[in-house]
């Protein structure tokens, strides 16, 4: 975009979003929202002071006023409404719902589809002509790898706070065992869905066998789930023990997990190692000339 | 020059009011349109090309066809950021009207539960490297009245941790996809052969924390899939529109499609055996298992397989094709060199 477009788009947003709040918005808001300096937001504004009738009078012209650090329009004319989304506001709208409309549990999906479809019937002409691929060419997609069974499953026992029963794969151990959880919410991260349990633990949806819905719980439980979502982000999960080398970085890995630690190492193809303690590095050079072994004809 | 009618001492307090005599180029320009939006919906009747060439100081010195032609470049500048000037010919009333119905956003009423949907979506969004169209989002989320904090009640959270190689080239890409350029790049492949490659880009996506751009690959005369970090220095063609995006085209259908099916290469069949306890693990993607646990699997994406039998470790073993084998044992050759010599 030019920058006369960057600051008609700009205008056409600041005039009525400011005139809707009654006390004004602060700069700094503005400045977020806007993604500009203080500096051009002082000029945008001067800017805004001066649109009107040509050759009109004073009380045609939009009137705007700073004061204690925050914006006022106190005549917006008739600028009371913001523009439609334009082709970029709805590729960034539907890109960001897009991993919650497919392969989600069934409510979260629906929702999605139905906000998704609201959205796209709030774009301008220009960004409808451009076709109606325009929300579905900037994607983020889900893996899908999950049983939409389990999904509805462990949806239902989140509504209805009830624990699970179910057949997991711990990647950790690399083995499949029976377990009760109770679950605290869903966290989906790089396109796959994990379930949060009432202690804290992470429960890849991928990796259940089986799941069925046990009793209710005696109440809901308290986690911190931006916490969970941070940790599975960072893979900063167990107890930190084995230390992973991934290229400048260092990553504390837990050995509770030592088998999924190995196992996300040598996905990496050597641009990961494991540098501690030596019990780990060992198990890991071990394991890499036995499977080599296999490959070597 | 600008002015404050108020002589407040602290800059942060003031009224602002403008002048308008010095103004030059571009700035004239914007102003002349944000009058224009503003005289045309401001009017209780349509306006005239002579009543604008009246209004308009930089309409009144042209003859009318060059005052037209004015005219219908800042008509169709505005159309391009969604604002509709339409011309009335009605029996007692002609001339331009701006329709704000297709124009501004009607008014818009959302539930608690969406609103907290859209806030985690955004933030999730906000907080991945390389989302394209970040400033255009944080606008709609304004427009919409939500704020990504929204969140707080949800019990769910999302997060796209992305890498961070080629995430540079996601904004000028996903431009291209929006504007139906062209674009031009050196791509190394998995196998480290790097080629020229023209292709019409008709979508870009995030996908277990790798972008890619997908489309028309001149070359090969087919649709292909590239990975952004194996990119180096895309060219966008100027100008545009260079191609039209195949009816039925969606990336959104490359989810149903599982990676094993991305054309990076000619199809093949791999046979790999796992372990029926963990089966399950890959039975949706690779489909049933023969009675000795060996799937066969269809691919064009033989490294995409590669990674999925090297992450079953011990519990699988890809028996064909001998090439899959080789990429398999140099995977785990350079595994083996990242952990030689003293730990550091």
């Amino acid at each position: 975009m030019s920058r006369i477009d960057d600051d008609l788009t700009r205008f056409l947003f600041l005039v009525p979003y400011v005139a809707q709040h009654r006390h004004g918005v602060t700069v700094r808001e503005l400045e977020d929202i806007l993604s500009i300096s203080s500096k051009e937001l002082a000029k945008l504004l001067e800017r805004v002071a001066m649109v009107g009738a040509p050759d009109g009078g004073p009380d045609e012209l939009v009137e705007v006023y700073l004061e204690g650090g925050r914006v006022h329009v106190a005549l917006p004319q008739r600028f009371t409404r913001p523009p439609r989304f334009d082709v970029r506001e709805m590729m960034a709208l539907l890109a960001a719902l897009a991993p919650l409309r497919a392969n989600a549990p069934p409510s979260i999906g629906e929702r999605a589809s139905k906000l998704s479809e609201r959205i796209a019937g709030l774009a301008s002409e220009r960004a409808a002509a451009i076709g109606k691929n325009v929300g579905d060419q900037v994607q983020i997609l889900a893996d899908g790898a999950e049983d939409p069974a389990v999904l509805r499953t462990l949806e239902t026992a989140l509504h209805e706070s009830k624990a699970i029963e179910a057949e997991y794969w711990t990647a950790g151990r690399d083995e499949v065992g029976a377990r009760r959880i109770e679950p605290a919410g869903l966290v989906q991260v790089r396109g796959a869905w994990y379930l949060i349990g009432g202690d804290a633990k992470t429960f890849k949806v991928e990796r259940f066998r089986r799941v069925t819905l046990g009793e209710p719980m005696a109440e809901a439980p308290d986690v911190d789930l931006e916490e969970a979502r941070r940790r599975l982000e960072e893979l900063d999960l167990g107890d930190g023990r084995t230390e992973v080398r991934v290229g400048e970085r260092t990553i504390h890995w837990g050995t509770g997990g030592a088998a999924g630690t190995r196992r996300w190492v040598r996905t990496q193809r050597g641009r990961a190692a494991i540098t501690g303690p030596p019990e780990a590095r060992e198990a890991m050079i071990a394991e890499t000339e036995a499977l080599l072994a296999r490959y070597e004809d | 020059m600008y002015h404050t009618a108020s002589a407040a001492s602290d800059p942060s307090e003031a009224l602002l009011t403008g002048g308008r005599s010095a103004l030059v180029g571009p700035m004239k320009r914007l102003e002349r349109l944000l009058d224009l939006v503003h005289v045309l919906q401001s009017s209780r009747e349509p306006v005239t090309l002579s009543a604008l060439k009246d209004a308009f100081a930089d309409y009144r010195g042209a003859n009318d066809e060059s005052m037209r032609r004015k005219f219908e470049r800042d008509k169709a500048e505005l159309a391009a950021l969604g604002i509709v000037l339409q011309y009335v010919d009605d029996e007692d009333r002609k001339g331009y009207v701006l329709d704000t119905e297709a124009t501004y956003l009607p008014e818009i009423e959302m539930g608690e539960e969406d609103r907290a949907l859209l806030a985690t979506a955004a933030q999730a969004a906000l907080a991945t490297p390389g989302f394209p169209h970040r400033q255009a989002l944080r606008l709609a989320l304004a427009k919409l009245g939500t704020d990504p904090a929204d969140d707080e009640r949800s019990l769910l959270r999302v997060g796209h941790r992305a890498e961070r190689a080629g995430t540079e080239h996601v904004e000028a890409l996903s431009e291209a996809v929006a504007e139906r350029r062209r674009v031009r790049f050196r791509y190394r492949r998995a196998d480290g052969e790097v080629r020229e490659r023209e292709v019409d880009p008709y979508g870009i996506f995030l996908r277990e924390g790798a972008w890619y751009l997908t489309g028309h690959d001149h070359a090969r005369d087919a649709m292909r899939v590239f990975r952004c970090s194996r990119m180096e220095a895309p060219e966008v063609s100027e100008g545009g529109p260079d191609f039209e995006v195949p009816e039925g085209f969606s990336v959104a259908e490359l989810r149903s499609v599982s990676p094993l099916r991305w054309s990076v290469h000619s199809p093949t069949t791999a046979e790999v055996w796992v372990d029926p306890e963990v089966a399950f693990l890959v039975a949706r993607d690779w489909g049933e298992a023969d009675a000795e646990g060996v799937f066969r699997v269809e691919t064009s994406n033989l490294d995409f397989l590669v990674d999925q039998v090297l992450s079953l470790g011990q519990r699988a073993e890809l028996r064909a094709p001998a090439e899959g084998r080789a990429r398999i044992a140099e995977a785990l050759r350079a595994v083996l060199d990242a952990h030689a010599g003293s730990a550091p």
